[in-house]
């Protein structure tokens, strides 16, 4: 056991640079394509409960076909086949917008599920305090939707540093391939996928910590209603007899 | 260079590409099936009386969980050969993503289970059932119903991801589409025919779902007008 | 009601304490409830009421004393009262509950619901079990809802089949914990009529749970008014809710009437 843990020192003191920039190239990575992936989604997702019905089905079809397609299509489609239709991007651009399309499809639904799911009740006590519609989006709607997103958000961090991975195949030097390139390099792949690994799955951790301290703080802002109805998809739908509903 | 689709070309490749679509479906139900059985395996262990079985388990799927796919696939690929355990690709494909998401199926069963009430297996004590008739009258029957879609979505994910064990050389479609374009220097074609391949995928894949929670769970949660 | 008082009892709690986590949710409880007997047992919210009847089902475990069921010991002795006694399972066999929320087998009909038990459980045949369901089902009035999922039934609906479906096990011992307190104020009165004929026309001993007073003082034999994990007050239904000696029994039972 003492060799191994020899071995690990060693390889990080001979590689260590190599990972460090892969782990930059990857923080790097996952930052631009969630702020993107952020933006995206929010104008999606309130499109896809937009009164205008050219627009909802505009959102809806966005939703399905980034859904339908995997994340990798879209990469190695962004990186291999756009540029034969006069569109040549780099690999960090490639992966940045595949990532962002991708993952801001299923962000989407997220921002429109809680936004439904906020109690109907809480639309009609902001009207007859007055509210314009603006105003009761801002101020009453969305920051329930928020405390209620933030469970799915906080996965969906940690879907997102997984699939920064896939930008080793469309040939970004970030972490999964730093490590690929140490393994091809010495013969002994075990301690360095191990490292790998664990980098990935400290970040990830340090993700949900700062997710759960987020969604602790605005917990407050959700009514009991809200959680409960919140809560009743993810448990049973047997719960009272008076509230069954027919299913789909 | 021809600066809109070929589809001439296309149409040639088509059929190399569709064969490869069937690798990759096989190869997708093949996991999935040893998926289920890990999941299952792990959700077991899990509850075995022995704490630090059960935490250690815990932390293997987290673990698994939080780290990416392909970090692990190659992990097998270059590791196992060095323990003298020599697999083909596809095997190790295979094995890679059965452990992945096994450990999601895992989870999915384990909050399957958790959402049913209480009540039910206060019921069944109440009545005097055995553990052994609770579980597999009661409790998995009602089950079932609750897994079926997030399972068939994974079904679905699983599927996807294919694309990443042709880096370690299975023949499945991103593989041979890559090579088509290698070979005839145009990505643009074999690239789109994938995607639209893998949005059919998702359509039918979809529509498999919902037609397995309609013939499961249709009968006993469709509400009639009662007549009081 | 005299001649009850001289039967043997059924049900004896043996200073029984029951905590959940720090929380002391029964302290010391002492009760006997004689073969035959109906007992309500009534109380503010957090008292224990449920929690009396949910340990005598062995639905949760004691952490001190011993309940005892037709003389025999119901908790492990060695255990602390954390481990179920060999005879538990037997034991069990002779109470039967009926629960707020139902609790029917939603993926059931309602015939199936009633005949699954005694089909597991006491092995009869298909056939006798279905049949000995008919009648329960008949004897609640709802012999035509047999093929009726629990989804398509009304809360009284369900509320009968879950009756039917504890006595179709045959206990002696019947538990029933607010059983109306999920119904709809027109579905109550069909579950009550139910419960007034199992009291008045056969020999079950009974504990009930109950906010209803009007059915506690028409069926019971004896009131137990729980406050804090304890039995402040125990008497007949005529002293406990005309004419309660303590304090707090006065002062629930107003703010009940006031509801």
């Amino acid at each position: 056991m003492s060799t191994f843990f020899e071995k690990i020192v060693a390889l990080l003191d001979v590689w260590g640079y190599l990972l460090f920039q892969g782990t930059l190239v990857t923080l790097g990575l996952f930052a631009s394509a969630l702020a993107l992936q952020i933006a995206l989604a929010l104008v999606v997702g309130l499109g896809l409960i937009s009164r205008n019905k050219i627009v909802r089905i505009l959102c809806s079809t966005y939703v399905e076909i980034f859904r339908g397609l995997s994340t990798i299509v879209i990469l190695f489609w962004a990186y291999y086949a756009l540029p034969f239709l006069g569109v040549k991007l780099s690999a960090w651009t490639a992966a940045v917008l595949g990532l962002a399309l991708s993952h801001s499809a299923y962000m989407a639904e997220y921002i429109r599920s809680t936004i439904q799911a906020v109690p109907k009740g809480q639309y009609e006590a902001a009207r007859v305090l007055g509210m314009n519609d603006r105003q009761r989006m801002r101020y009453i709607i969305f920051p329930q939707a928020l405390a209620a997103i933030m469970p799915l958000f906080g996965n969906e961090l940690v879907m997102l540093l997984k699939a920064t991975s896939y930008a080793s195949l469309i040939t970004l030097s970030e972490l999964t391939e730093a490590g690929r390139s140490i393994v091809v390099r010495t013969f002994d792949a075990l301690p360095a996928f191990l490292i790998v690994l664990t980098i990935y799955y400290l970040i990830a951790q340090a993700l949900i910590f700062l997710n759960n301290l987020i969604e602790f703080r605005i917990s407050f802002w959700r009514t009991s209603e809200g959680i409960d109805r919140a809560n009743a998809k993810r448990n049973s739908r047997l719960l009272k007899p008076k509230n069954l509903e027919v299913r789909r | 260079m021809k600066p809109w689709f070929d589809f001439g070309f296309a149409l040639e490749i088509l059929p190399r590409l569709l064969s490869a679509t069937w690798i990759s479906v096989v190869l997708a139900v093949l996991s999935f099936a040893l998926a289920v059985m890990f999941g299952v395996v792990l959700l077991l262990l899990r509850r075995v009386k022995f704490r630090l079985v059960g935490r250690s388990v815990g932390a293997f799927i987290e673990f698994i969980r939080s780290t990416p796919l392909i970090v692990q696939v190659y992990c097998l690929f270059f590791v196992l050969p060095e323990a003298g355990i020599i697999l083909d690709p596809y095997t190790t494909g295979v094995l890679g993503l059965s452990i992945h998401y096994g450990c999601y199926m895992s989870e999915v069963f384990r909050s399957g289970l958790d959402s049913l009430p209480q009540g039910q297996r206060d019921a069944s004590t109440a009545l005097g059932f055995s553990a052994r008739d609770t579980y597999l009258r009661i409790i998995v029957p009602q089950t079932i119903p609750r897994i079926l879609a997030p399972s068939g979505n994974f079904l679905i994910y699983l599927a996807k991801s294919s694309p990443i064990l042709a880096t370690i050389g299975v023949a499945e479609i991103m593989f041979i589409a890559k090579d088509i374009g290698q070979e005839n220097f145009r990505y643009l074609e074999p690239m789109t025919i994938v995607g639209i391949i893998f949005l059919i995928l998702s359509a039918v894949g979809a529509r498999c779902i919902r037609f397995a929670e309609a013939a499961f769970g249709r009968n006993w949660n469709q509400k009639e007008v009662p007549d009081v | 009601m005299s001649d009850k008082i001289r039967r043997p009892p059924a049900v004896s709690f043996r200073s029984v304490s029951k905590l959940f986590g720090n929380l002391r949710v029964l302290h010391n409880l002492d009760l006997d409830v004689v073969e035959g007997e109906h007992i309500s047992l009534i109380g503010p919210s957090g008292s224990g009421k449920s929690t009396v009847l949910r340990v005598l089902m062995t639905l949760e475990t004691i952490q001190e004393g011993q309940i005892i069921v037709h003389g025999r010991n119901l908790w492990d002795d060695y255990g602390k009262g954390s481990v179920m006694s060999p005879h538990a399972s037997e034991i069990r066999r002779q109470i039967g509950m009926v629960f707020q929320s139902f609790n029917l087998f939603p993926h059931m009909t309602a015939l199936h619901n009633i005949a699954e038990a005694p089909m597991r459980v006491l092995r009869l045949s298909k056939d006798e079990a279905m049949l000995s369901a008919e009648e329960l089902l008949a004897m609640v009035g709802l012999s035509e809802k047999r093929n009726s999922y629990p989804a398509q039934l009304s809360g009284g609906q369900q509320q009968r089949v879950a009756i039917a479906r504890c006595l179709a096990m045959r206990p002696k011992i019947l538990l029933f914990d607010e059983v109306t307190s999920a119904l709809d104020p027109e579905t109550v009165g069909e579950v009550l009529a139910v419960i007034r004929r199992l009291a008045s026309e056969q020999d079950f001993t009974i504990l009930m749970v109950t906010h209803q007073m009007n059915v506690a003082r028409e069926i019971s034999d004896r009131i137990l008014f729980l406050h804090g994990g304890r039995i402040l007050e125990d008497g007949p239904p005529e002293q406990i809710l005309d004419d309660p000696r303590e304090d707090r029994t006065r002062s629930f039972l107003r703010a009940i009437r006031e509801a």
